[in-house]
Formats: structure tokens, sequence, C-alpha cells
């Protein structure tokens, strides 16, 4: 990203606006895709955040945090989609929420295990973990990407960590509980 | 298995399985339907003068907004002597005198009066998140648990005492006759401190997450974000006397806490609610309702006849209770966020967030109008939202973009 070129954009170059988006194109869908776990809505979500950038982007006060600037976009469009889902299909997003893992004996793998977990938490802590683990922004750069203070970061890793952490854990033991029974 | 796995294997853990979400390959259409669309979509419209404002971050920017402010009054005043038929042009408002020692003041189309400060000592400090005062001394909390004392005779951090982990989420400070008093959530602890020699006096249990905290004599006050609680500790012996429930369990509970008009006042945003209670008897006496935009996530401002509770970083807006009825009277949008509002005077200020990139200022809110008539300019790398306190006839104001407490003229908020 050069600034010129955001600069450019700013005074509506599609061209520029074009090369910008496309060299992001993969990190924004990587952070829709994983805030949102649908890849159909990540989708929707990271076009409606490419279109509202080139609409507001005269109102880009510093060109240099354009970086951080777009990603709030792609958040907020993701906000607004998790929402938007929420109202349209509440019932099926429970039932994803609470569903049982159906079979202790199969154990689920490292990964499924994190995806179920993940699953569970509010958007909010996922994006924080997301921006703080895949993005790898620091509190602060957290902070200003979101546009929410450092305490209010620090608290939304620390009770995503926690939740994923006891979900691991109600995880490891309804497999140990059903292993036992078994060998009963 | 999960248990006994450290933070640092689950954060790994996360990350592998991140990396390899995000490996997965955008899908060829997203790009182009995106640049269709785009394309044929219109980019906002800025007009001259949000232009010439933008201008203003720059190193000269006091100058370069005066000029735009000034560039805008002539363009609305050249309109309405238009409109008006070609009739003389009304004159323009005077521009209210600057009480700073280097004056600048403009006045907007919309007749905000914006007026330039400089302030008259700056406090270096590393995050700093919430400040208070007993009147002569300022102390300030950082968001790494460092209890700071800032001398208003040296303008100086006299000294300073760090309290638990500094990865510990610290939310509240406050100071009475007793000691300074920390809330830090994850240890779910009170600290107590001696104010002269700063050695932790005491570590009292306080609830699920303690978060606001407001120390008034004979009792603490402790907000319990996710306990749904007001706690009241003693501090003649460091227990908690009283829990009294204001709201649900979990989520965004019991926030910020006041103390005035003989009660002592908590916001309860998962309620919607701002609560009452009398400390005589323990006894809520009033839940007070907080209509949205305003959120009851933010600190108060008390005095006889009116209560204002501001709604932290969730909304714009400050809810103005009058206390007689305990009824919001007025939810008035302040244009940016603030967290704690405070009494100069009697006339409300706040400290403002106006968004990434815009600096931050002070805003005067007139009680007639419920309206922001007045705005205080510390320069372009502000950062507002911060608390601000009266002390040694002098305001101290956090300044979050540059990391320090900035002390200025009490004059300056009374201009002309």
């Amino acid at each position: 990203m050069s600034v010129a070129e955001v600069e450019r954009a700013m005074r509506g170059d599609h061209d520029a606006f074009a090369a910008l988006i496309s060299g992001s194109t993969k990190r924004l869908y990587a952070l829709a895709s994983l805030i949102l776990r649908d890849t159909d809505r990540a989708e929707d979500a990271t076009q409606e955040a490419i279109v509202r950038a080139w609409r507001e982007l005269p109102r880009l006060h510093d060109p240099d945090r354009f970086d951080a600037w777009l990603h709030r976009m792609v958040v907020n469009a993701c906000y607004d989609e998790g929402r938007r889902v929420r109202r349209r299909a509440e019932v099926s997003l429970v039932h994803l929420a609470d569903r049982q893992i159906p079979d202790h004996e199969s154990r689920l793998g490292e990964t499924d295990r994190i995806e179920r977990a993940f699953r569970r938490l509010p958007l909010d802590q996922r994006t924080a973990l997301i921006l703080q683990h895949q993005l790898r922004l620091t509190h602060t750069e957290i902070a200003e990407t979101l546009g929410i203070p450092v305490g209010t970061v620090k608290s939304r890793l620390r009770y995503g960590t926690a939740a994923m952490r006891a979900s691991l854990e109600a995880d490891d033991r309804g497999a140990a509980a059903t292993t036992s029974e078994k060998s009963a | 298995m999960t248990r006994g796995r450290s933070d640092r294997d689950l954060g790994a853990a996360i990350e592998a399985w991140m990396a390899d979400v995000a490996s997965n390959a955008v899908p060829e259409r997203l790009l182009e339907e995106s640049f269709s669309r785009t394309f044929a979509t219109r980019q906002v419209r800025l007009y001259p003068w949000g232009r010439l404002a933008r201008l203003g971050r720059g190193r000269r920017s006091h100058l370069r907004v005066g000029i735009g402010a000034a560039v805008a009054l002539v363009m609305v005043a050249t309109v309405a002597g238009l409109l008006g038929g070609g009739a003389s042009v009304k004159p323009t408002p005077s521009v209210t005198p600057s009480p700073s020692p280097t004056p600048e003041a403009s006045v907007s189309a919309s007749g905000l009066t914006r007026v330039s400060v400089a302030p008259t000592g700056a406090i270096d400090v590393v995050e700093p998140v919430a400040l208070v005062t007993d009147g002569l001394v300022v102390w300030t909390l950082t968001g790494t648990g460092r209890a700071v004392r800032i001398d208003p005779a040296t303008n100086q951090a006299a000294m300073s005492v760090q309290l638990g982990a500094t990865s510990d989420h610290f939310a509240g400070i406050a100071v009475d006759r007793n000691g300074v008093w920390v809330t830090d959530s994850d240890t779910k602890t009170l600290y107590r401190i001696d104010p002269t020699s700063l050695d932790v006096v005491a570590r009292i249990p306080a609830g699920e997450t303690p978060k606001g905290v407001v120390a008034i004599g004979e009792a603490v006050w402790v907000a319990d974000a996710h306990g749904g609680t007001v706690l009241r500790i003693d501090p003649s012996t460091n227990a908690v006397v009283a829990s009294i429930a204001v709201g649900p369990t979990g989520g965004s509970g019991p926030s910020w806490v006041a103390s005035g008009l003989g009660s002592i006042w908590v916001g309860v945003p998962d309620a919607s609610t701002a609560v009452r209670i009398d400390p005589e008897t323990n006894t809520i006496v009033a839940r007070i309702v907080i209509p949205g935009p305003a959120v009851p996530c933010g600190g108060f401002a008390i005095r006889g006849g009116a209560v204002w509770i501001s709604s932290c970083t969730e909304s714009t807006a400050i809810a103005r209770i009058d206390p007689a009825t305990d009824r919001v009277v007025a939810t008035i949008d302040l244009g940016g966020h603030a967290s704690t509002p405070v009494l100069i005077d009697g006339v409300l200020w706040v400290s403002l967030d106006l968004g990434r990139g815009v600096p931050g200022s002070l805003g005067r809110v007139a009680s007639a109008t419920n309206r922001i008539d007045l705005e205080l300019s510390l320069g372009p790398s502000f950062g507002g939202g911060g608390d601000m306190v009266v002390a040694a006839g002098s305001a101290w104001v956090i300044d979050r973009g540059n990391d320090r407490v900035v002390r200025l003229s009490l004059s300056a908020f009374s201009p002309g």
C-alpha cells in the first residue's frame, strides 16, 4: 500500500482503488471468514466492506491508516451481517451453538475442537482474537482498528481466551466420561 | 487434553487454526462483483469546509482551521445574503476572546465557538486510563496497573506503585481520606493503598469483576460488573458489608459508580438503567431507564437539579436525569465519545473522542439548550475521551493521543 495510491483513490481514481483492494482481498476475506465462520456470509460481508470503503474513502482522515481503516470496515460489515442473520435465523444459530458432540467415541480432532469453541464466542471476542492471532496486531493497534479503549481490548481477549479454554476443557471432560462409560 | 495447557500453547493452537482457515482461496467472483458494484457507486462528496478542516491536522493546524472556518463563515454569510434578496449581510458573531496564552478562536457556521488553549503543564504517563483527585493531589491509573501520584506543586509524577500483573485488567480508581482504591477485574481484587507511602495495605476480595469504585469516607462502593451487584465495603474492616443486586449477572453489568445528592449512583448497561441507592439503608430508591441511543456505561456528573451519565464508547449520547423525579429529561448527542463528564463551576464539560484521525477536544454543554456551545482545542494530536478532574485550581485532563495528563488553567473554561 502506498500513501500516494490511497490519496489517488480518495480523489476517485478507480484504478488506484482496485490496486489497493486487490492487494488486500485475501486478508480481508480471511478476516471475514474467521469472524463469521460461513463462507457465503463472509463473501457478502467482504463485498459490502469494499463497496463501503470506496464510498467512504474521501472521509479517511489519515491515508497512512488505510489498512486499519479497511479492517474496521470489514469488521463492521461482519457485525452487520451477523445481526442480519441472527434476526433471520435465530433458531438455527442457537441450534448450531448448542449442538452436542454426536459421538464422543470418535474424538474430535484439534482443529474441529477449536472450531467449535471459537464458534461459541460472541463476534466481538472472535474479532479481538483474530486481530491478535491472525493479523498479529498489538493491543493498541486493535484498539485503534476497532475504535475502542485498550482496556476493552484486553477484556475481550481475556474473556475470549477463557471461554475457548472452558469450551475445550468441557469437550475433554465429555470425551473422558464417554470413554470411562464404555470401559465400565 | 486441554487441561493444564498454558496460555502460550492455547494461543499457538488458535494461531495454527486461524492460519489454516485464512489459507482458503478467495472466490473469484468476489472481486469481480465488488468492483462491479463499487464503480457503479459514487463516493461521498466532501464540501469545501470539510476539506479545510481536514487540512487542520498539520503542524500549522490552528491557522488552517481558523482560515477554514473563516472561509466557511464568509460562504454561509454570502449565501444568507443572497437568499435574503441581496439585503445587507448580517454581521458575523463576535469571536469569544480566548483565555489561553496563545489565543486563537473561531466561530463555526453553527454558532459553536472553538477556542485553542495551551496546557500549563504536561505529565507523561504511559497509557493513562483513569484520573481522580481529592482536590489537592491528582492520581492516575494506567492500563498496566500502576497508580501514579501527580504533585500539582511540581507538575510531576511524584510517586507510583505497580499493582498486580501488568496484563491484568485494571478499571477503576478512587481516593478519599482513607486511601487510594483500585479495582483489578482479573484478580477480583480491590487494592487499598496508603496515599503517602504508596504501600498496598489491603487486598480486598470484591465480587466477580470489580470495575467502578467510589470512596466517600465511611464507605467504599464497588460495581461488580459480572456479579450484577454494587458492593459496600467498610474501610475500618476492609470487609464487604453489603451487596446490592442492581442488574442481571454476566455481560455488561454495573459499570461506574458515583456519589452525590445523598445517593450512590451506578450505571447498569445490560439493564439500560441508572440505579440510585440510599447509602443509609443500602437499598435501591430508583431504577432510572436510560433510553437509547444513550447507553449507561459511562461516568456521572452530579449537581443540584441534574445528574448526567455518559455512554463510554458505545454511543455518543449523554443522558440528563432530573433527580427530583428520577427520570431522564434529555438525551444529548455530544458528537463524540466521552467517558466521564465533569462539572466546572457548575457547568458540564466532557472530553471528547471525535474519532480516529480527528483531534479530540473539550466540550461545554450549555445547560439551557443541552447542546455543546464551546469547544476547547488542545492541539492536533490531543486524544480526547478520557477523564478530567479539577484540583489545585486547575483542570487535569487525560490526553490519550500523547500518553500524558495535561493541566489547564480554569480560566480557560470560562472565556468571557
